[in-house]
């Protein structure tokens, strides 16, 4: 059975004068329909990159090579109009930074119902009213309506961005870093929203996020990148509980929770190589605990372990689910 | 009083000081120029002794200069039409009448070219800004380059010379045939006037469009790169509001500033254009006062100019605070 989303060794390359950036460099995947689908990793190894590329949006110079299938459309192939449609009606995105993804010219009622206008034939009236029904959804009083985005805080403006994101009922939302730019309480709230409006509206969800907790939360499966590859990918509760690439476990140490109290936070050794004219190895391999020869000389293939997960490693730790 | 009330109250302040300034600045500087007035007129009609001390008396030069100054002010701002003395050119033609002669066909020349110019650059900058390094961009920046390191007056030059003087299609100049002889606003006048006007306004169109086309595509370089244009994108919106609410909206700014800085030539005339056409424009009047030294018509045409430059930028700002909201409720 194949998946909403599809990802078949896709690699989006950004042209620069010093060599080609691999922003996302062969990553295959599938999305379970109706499943929150997490994408973690640090900054800048091409999580929010797929998450624009899902939307067919590569920004010049850059190219994708390689699979990108959506609700059965290959997204990469799409004309304008086609692919006009397709965006927001089948697929839709609450931003990261939502405080700057308002056009700061205009009341939210006329952002909410331009994107409902521009996409189906319906009055402005109507579209109004279709856009007040959606503040309420995500509970704001219908007075925001006439407000500019530099009126309302974080919160409020993240809140704005998810009711658009539902407004055309989409198969698939995806969420980039949805509540990093907020408060730890309006985090909490916002993302709880987040959550009611998904299965009220039985969307797919893809959640990109570098904050395990918020993505151990609210994910059916989970997949690990670095430095534009999937290292780990399965179902989340498994590879969070027992991570098995040494990456996933260097993470989660570095992560702070509330149980390591009193304890050392350990930080992974080193930098991420530069993504430009990538190694030929495992790209881990420079900052790992456990490399040894044959990590040096050449990419790990992907490993399918008992619980199902797939990794990308000659050494995983865990290995229990592989029996 | 409301926020947007204050604020448009102290753009209204900001303007009076800045017009009262200019008044102050218009009364000083002839006076700085150490040429008694009097003399002029009296070196190039030999005028007796008593003639000369009868000047003085009515150009009220006997009198303190505070004295002078009062009466000026009086004179330009609780008068109407406001009292700009007499040209000493044209003795006893009043200034206020010789520029009443000459704006007309300035606003008329210029504010047509200076409207064609806002309007296609901005088009231009805007299409080239979205679309970047596409053809149109990289056309524009070689274009523009080209005809701003032009000296302006050097493609009025050029027009005349191939349009008028060889190939014989326009007028060389002037603003209407002297053997023209249909009634004012009729419709062989009107075409006669339009027909006059071509070669200067093509002439200012080509010099100022680029301006305005830079400005925009250089303003909506930076906005592209912005958020919520991506999310524009992402969100499938139609071309049209892509350029329209996005694109046009937020980069419109600068190029209402550059309207208002602009409305200093509308009035003040583009000066080399209507000297190379002959064309009997505010510019051409401020060359001929300059060369004679007429100081009351060339501070009358600084006033006029004061106060439209300022009037013009207190309603940029006005219009600003109606294009962003982040003006009107802060």
């Amino acid at each position: 059975m194949s998946g909403i989303v599809e990802l078949a060794d896709l690699k989006i390359i950004f042209p620069t004068s010093r060599g080609d950036v691999n922003a996302v460099d062969g990553v295959t995947l599938s999305v379970e329909e109706g499943s929150v689908f997490g994408i973690a990793g640090e900054s800048g190894c091409g999580k929010t990159t797929i998450g624009l590329a899902l939307m067919g949006i590569i920004r010049k110079p850059g190219r994708s090579e390689g699979g990108i299938r959506v609700n059965g459309k290959d997204v990469s192939s799409m004309k304008d109009e086609e692919q006009r449609l397709f965006r927001w009606k089948e697929v839709s995105m609450v931003f990261q930074g939502a405080m700057n993804s308002l056009n700061p010219v205009k009341n939210i009622g006329y952002q909410i119902a331009e994107v409902i206008r521009d996409h189906s034939q319906v009055t402005r009236q109507k579209s109004m009213e279709m856009a007040t029904e959606l503040l309420k959804k995500v509970r704001l009083p219908a007075t925001i309506l006439d407000r500019f985005p530099h009126q309302l805080s974080g919160g409020q403006k993240q809140r704005v961005v998810i009711a658009m994101a539902i407004a055309l009922n989409p198969k698939l939302i995806i969420a980039d870093e949805p509540t990093t730019a907020l408060d730890v309480v309006s985090q909490e709230y916002v993302l709880q929203m987040l959550k009611a409006v998904v299965e009220a509206s039985n969307s797919t969800v893809v959640l990109i996020s570098h904050d395990l907790s918020l993505l151990a939360e609210m994910c059916d499966y989970i997949a690990i990148m670095y430095l534009g590859k999937i290292m780990e990918t399965g179902r989340a509760e498994d590879i969070l509980a027992n991570p098995s690439h040494p990456y996933t476990l260097a993470l989660l140490d570095s992560n702070i929770t509330i149980d390591k109290r009193g304890k050392k936070v350990e930080s992974i050794p080193g930098y991420p190589p530069s993504p430009i004219n990538l190694p030929r190895n495992c790209r881990f391999s420079d900052r790992c605990a456990f490399a040894t020869s044959e990590c040096y000389e050449s990419e790990p293939p992907p490993t399918t372990m008992k619980d199902g997960r797939t990794v990308y490693c000659y050494h995983p730790r865990y290995e229990d689910g592989e029996g | 009083m409301s926020a947007y009330g204050r604020f448009l109250l102290r753009r209204a302040v900001y303007a009076v000081i800045t017009f009262f300034i200019a008044l102050v600045m218009i009364f000083i500087i002839p006076r700085l120029v150490a040429v008694n007035p009097v003399d002029i007129i009296a070196a190039s009609q030999q005028l007796p002794p008593s003639a000369i001390r009868q000047l003085t008396v009515e150009f009220g030069l006997n009198k303190p200069v505070y004295v002078q100054f009062l009466l000026y002010l009086k004179n330009v701002i609780l008068t109407f039409p406001p009292n700009l003395g007499f040209s000493y050119e044209y003795y006893p033609i009043s200034v206020w009448k010789l520029i009443s002669i000459s704006l007309p066909w300035t606003l008329f020349l210029v504010g047509t070219s200076v409207a064609i110019s806002a309007f296609l650059g901005t088009m231009m900058g805007l299409y080239a800004g979205m679309n970047r390094g596409g053809i149109l961009d990289r056309m524009m920046s070689y274009a523009a380059m080209t005809t701003q390191s032009l000296p302006y007056f050097w493609i009025a030059i050029v027009l005349q010379i191939l349009l008028a003087v060889v190939l014989r299609v326009f007028p060389i100049g002037g603003a209407i045939s002297i053997t023209d002889v249909s009634p004012p606003y009729s419709l062989p006048w009107i075409q006669d006037v339009v027909y006059h006007a071509l070669l200067p306004m093509i002439t200012i169109v080509i010099a100022t469009t680029p301006v305005y086309s830079i400005i925009m595509r250089n303003t909506l370089v930076d906005i592209v790169r912005e958020d919520y244009m991506v999310a524009a994108e992402a969100k499938g919106l139609k071309k049209s509001t892509l350029y329209n609410t996005y694109g046009l909206r937020n980069g419109i700014l600068p190029v209402v500033s550059l309207i208002a800085v602009h409305f200093g030539y509308v009035v003040g005339g583009a000066l080399l254009v209507e000297i190379v056409f002959s064309y009997p424009g505010v510019g051409t009047l401020l060359f001929n006062a300059i060369l004679s030294h007429d100081y009351p018509l060339i501070q009358g045409i600084f006033f006029i100019l004061a106060i439209t430059v300022i009037g013009a930028n207190f309603i940029a700002d006005v219009i600003y605070s109606y294009i962003d909201p982040r003006i009107r409720y802060t």
